[in-house]
């Protein structure tokens, strides 16, 4: 998994079937890394270096088979890498909890799916102002401050109102799927 | 786990998000974690619910009505960490772009503007009255702009290159840079190789040009008269029951009239072919140009001249880093600087011209058998003391992007990717145009030539926040600026620098025309007024 050594571009036709798979699981490759480096810029770069080797490596992958398992695969030794590299400074956490975390997402991969669209309609039933909130501060180029200055808050506020309605979705996600398994 | 915990691990976790957890906090965070299944399973779906909030802004965010023109131009971040539903929306922008729809006019006469995007210039006017707002020589008009001549002559340039001479009375609609609907008067065209395609519509025919001058006259109750002077056009009329009736190829000398219900020979045709040929004595307005040229013919040393004209003499000599001995090759006109993916040069950037516009423009020749980390940039800069954005331009090596191996234009965190891949081992010769939107500044039109034709036109938002963080760029990037050649240091660190050829560099202080970068491509030198006049 050498990012730096130079392999010849994918053949056009597997080309298409690259540009399809990895933008149609770039969330799902962003997830996984972003669970074991929570910070958003750093995990950017790991997934575009792992967007990189996984266009590299491509004709190692084969067709059919679970694409977002392999492109994990390639993001965990990403990760593990910048692990030493950087020591704690992106990786929050040891090599051995880092592990059970990456198997713990990887055992919870349909769910977070589900998930992820069930936010969509948690996030139509906050309040517009809420919603606002929520959605400056993850925006490109977004974050707290910029959050607090349009919503009129001060920066404490806005960490605690952030807080308070990530928990708010956590628990609208838990219950819409609980009602979509009960119905 | 209990509530407590779960209210302790939540605010753990939202303390990790934030960026604001203390190494006790921590610590306690990795205890909880290690210790328990449960708090792993709700760690990883607090962690999955931001991840996918960062997808759903993001795409919210470009779907914004506060960006309308920005559907083909993914913002930076969004591009790099997309999820499904941009990604996939990216690649299908990208590569089903779609001109904006001509839009309906609200009062007969006036010039709209329905779209951000510009597709067209006024490059030089005679006696010419307008209905609405005059606009001045070198003034850039919209896509879905009404133009209404009621007496004079004007010359549009397409940005694919197509010029049109309008007489008025006359009205023209602007559909995008590669098309216009031509309601009545008389226009002539002329359409270079590069602008092969380019097409006239009217309700009684359609011409798609082949490479040629034509002209057309179109009356006011539908009828339309096209008259070939040189090469040939394709024709679209409509038959006797309003049908598109058969393309015919009109060649040179050729001439026919289409009306609403079928086609026929046009009468006085010499005579009305006489009268569209005559020479019009127009009034230009160049603009001062300003230039840096670095032509890589001779190193002295770890320097590379630079030769500017309009700018205080010298100070533009490109430096090597590393110094080589022979970073010169043969190039496409006398030498080339060769870039092994470490060797890279910089240089001083130019002021930048009062409107801040630029062209950009150079060759490239990029190995066949590039990897895809060796797309660094092939040109970058930024200027803290003008405030210009970073500005880089490589080979695109993020298939989430567009193309692999078409050209990639980066503006602060806007960017635009070709169709054409260039790992090709031959010469190319890239111009772009960099128009800031007067009226809103943060945002620029790019536009794209590729050999000479117009590869690409989009509207970026430049918008940059937080971007020395976001990039990791390089310090002194960020505290010096200046022009890299070679690399992109706003990048922060890449594995591979760029590895190909690099020959004629230019950064000129304003947007040249497509006939000007066809010159440049050509003759290797800007063309004189003297000579945009005659041609």
């Amino acid at each position: 998994m050498n990012p730096q050594s130079p392999s010849p571009a994918p053949e056009p036709d597997r080309s298409k079937e690259l540009l399809l798979l990895i933008t149609q699981h770039q969330r799902r490759i962003f997830s996984y890394i972003y669970s074991m480096v929570p910070d958003r810029h750093d995990a950017e770069d790991l997934l575009q270096e792992t967007n990189r080797i996984i266009c590299e490596k491509f004709d190692q992958f084969t067709l059919g088979t679970d694409f977002v398992a392999w492109a994990c695969q390639v993001a965990y030794w990403q990760v593990r890498a910048a692990r030493q590299k950087f020591a704690r400074a992106k990786v929050v956490f040891d090599q051995d909890l880092m592990d059970a975390v990456a198997q713990t997402v990887e055992e919870l991969r349909p769910e977070l799916d589900l998930r992820h669209e069930a936010l969509a309609r948690c996030l139509q039933k906050l309040h517009p102002r809420d919603r606002e909130l929520v959605l400056t501060r993850y925006e490109p180029g977004g974050g707290v401050e910029e959050a607090a200055k349009r919503s009129g808050r001060s920066l404490d506020a806005a960490y605690k109102a952030l807080g308070r309605l990530r928990k708010l979705l956590l628990d609208c996600v838990s219950h819409q799927l609980d009602l979509e398994s009960a119905s | 786990m209990n509530d407590p915990e779960i209210l302790e691990l939540n605010a753990l976790c939202n303390g990790l998000i934030e960026g604001s957890l203390s190494d006790e906090q921590k610590r306690r965070l990795d205890s909880l974690l290690s210790g328990s299944d449960e708090a792993r399973r709700f760690y990883v779906r607090a962690m999955a619910l931001s991840a996918s909030l960062f997808d759903y802004a993001a795409e919210m965010q470009a779907d914004a009505p506060s960006a309308p023109a920005t559907r083909a131009t993914l913002p930076f971040p969004i591009a790099r960490i997309v999820g499904p539903a941009l990604a996939l929306a990216a690649a299908v922008a990208l590569a089903l772009w779609i001109p904006p729809k001509f839009a309906p006019r609200t009062e007969p006469g006036s010039a709209e503007t329905v779209g951000e995007e510009t597709v067209a210039r006024l490059t030089a006017s005679k006696d010419c009255k307008w209905i609405g707002t005059t606009p001045l020589v070198g003034e850039w008009f919209n896509a879905g702009q009404k133009l209404q001549l009621t007496e004079g002559f004007a010359e549009i340039t397409f940005d694919c290159g197509a010029q049109v001479v309008l007489e008025g009375p006359a009205s023209l609609d602007l559909h995008s840079a590669w098309s216009a609907l031509f309601h009545h008067g008389a226009l002539t065209a002329k359409v270079p190789p590069e602008a092969i395609g380019f097409r006239i519509e009217n309700p009684a025919v359609q011409i798609v040009d082949l490479g040629t001058e034509f002209s057309m006259l179109a009356e006011k109750n539908g009828a339309a008269e096209v008259f070939v002077i040189e090469g040939s056009v394709e024709a679209s009329g409509r038959d006797a029951l309003n049908q598109p009736s058969k393309t015919i190829t009109l060649k040179e000398k050729q001439a026919r009239r289409f009306a609403l219900h079928g086609e026929g020979e046009v009468a006085d045709r010499d005579q009305k072919l006489a009268k569209l040929n005559r020479k019009v004595e127009f009034q230009r307005g160049l603009g001062k140009t300003e230039y840096t040229h670095w032509g890589f013919d001779e190193a002295s040393g770890a320097i590379a001249r630079g030769r500017s004209v309009g700018f205080a003499p010298g100070g533009f000599d490109a430096t090597f880093e590393p110094a080589l001995p022979q970073p010169l090759v043969a190039g496409r006109w006398g030498n080339a600087l060769s870039f092994d993916g470490a060797f890279s040069a910089r240089a001083a950037f130019p002021p930048k011209s009062p409107s801040g516009t630029r062209t950009a423009a150079f060759w490239c020749k990029i190995p066949a058998d590039a990897a895809l980390s060796e797309s660094d940039a092939i040109i970058s800069w930024y200027s803290a003391e003008t405030g210009e954005r970073p500005v880089s331009i490589a080979w695109n090596g993020d298939p989430t992007l567009g193309a692999l191996g078409a050209l990639k234009t980066s503006l602060g965190r806007g960017l635009k990717v070709g169709s054409t891949p260039l790992r090709d081992g031959q010469w190319h010769h890239v111009a772009v145009v960099f128009a800031p939107n007067p009226d809103a500044p943060a945002r620029t039109h790019l536009k794209t030539y590729l050999d000479g034709r117009l590869e690409a036109t989009s509207f970026v938002r430049g918008a940059v926040k937080n971007w020395k963080k976001a990039g990791g760029a390089d310090a002194r990037f960020v505290a010096e600026g200046g022009l890299w050649i070679g690399r992109n240091p706003f990048q922060g660190p890449q594995p591979n620098g760029f590895r190909g050829e690099l020959d004629e560099l230019y950064l000129i202080n304003r947007a040249l025309s497509p006939r000007e970068i066809q010159h440049l491509l050509r003759k290797n030198r800007l063309p004189s007024a003297e000579m945009l006049v005659a041609q």
